[in-house]
């Protein structure tokens, strides 16, 4: 009886374990700089530095004033921090698996072009979720990453809304 | 953006110069004049 429920301890904390490593391996770390915030979140989900490398970064902060279409200029004092913090933080510089398949001669100027990205969602995610009202857009992650804001991309943060 | 439903819409003038930078440009490709935000303004003031 002992050894039953020694047993049953050891999986379970064996299993719990497995379960918040594979877990692990889908998040991320969210923004903490406050400009980066502050700037980035009038508009659109602040993504995380190493979903982009340094290069993006740079490519992407140098053309603020037509940013996807929009005039997203900001003060330039915040726009050197801002690319301070997503730079020294970008995925390249922290080796993030996200960026794996990424050709070292490519700048991809939005997340949803990293070769990762793209097998991660293209087969899974059908077009009418994609056209759903409520997603609308692939740069609106929280729409199915409900913990997006918190680094949390594992699929057990995953809801995908049918309507 | 009325006044009457967030009294603190206009109050900062930084974040008010940056979005009419933004939304100037995005719309008419240009930044506003005085004259035009000045009457944009006043609308939104009265309402």
């Amino acid at each position: 009886m002992r050894a039953a429920n020694l047993l049953i301890l050891t999986l379970t904390l064996v299993l719990w374990g497995t379960s918040v490593q594979a877990d692990g391996k889908e998040r991320v770390t969210p923004v903490t700089d406050p400009a980066t915030l502050k700037r980035c979140a009038d508009c659109h989900m602040v993504y995380p530095a190493e979903f982009l490398p340094e290069r993006s970064w740079r490519a992407l902060l140098e053309k603020l004033e037509n940013h996807f279409g929009d005039d997203a200029s900001v003060p330039e004092a915040e726009r050197r921090q801002i690319l301070a913090y997503l730079t020294a933080n970008a995925g390249d510089r922290s080796g993030s698996k996200q960026l794996k398949g990424l050709s070292a001669g490519v700048t991809p100027l939005r997340i949803t072009e990293l070769p990762r990205w793209v097998r991660e969602h293209e087969k899974e995610v059908s077009a009418a979720v994609w056209a759903l009202p409520s997603v609308k857009s692939r740069s609106n992650c929280p729409a199915c990453h409900v913990n997006a804001h918190l680094g949390d991309f594992s699929e057990r943060a995953l809801r995908v809304p049918s309507s | 953006m009325a006044v009457s439903v967030t009294p603190t819409r206009f109050t900062d003038g930084e974040k008010v110069d940056l979005w009419f930078k933004r939304n100037c440009v995005g719309v008419t490709g240009r930044e506003c004049t005085p004259l035009e935000k000045g009457d944009f303004l006043t609308y939104l003031l009265s309402q």
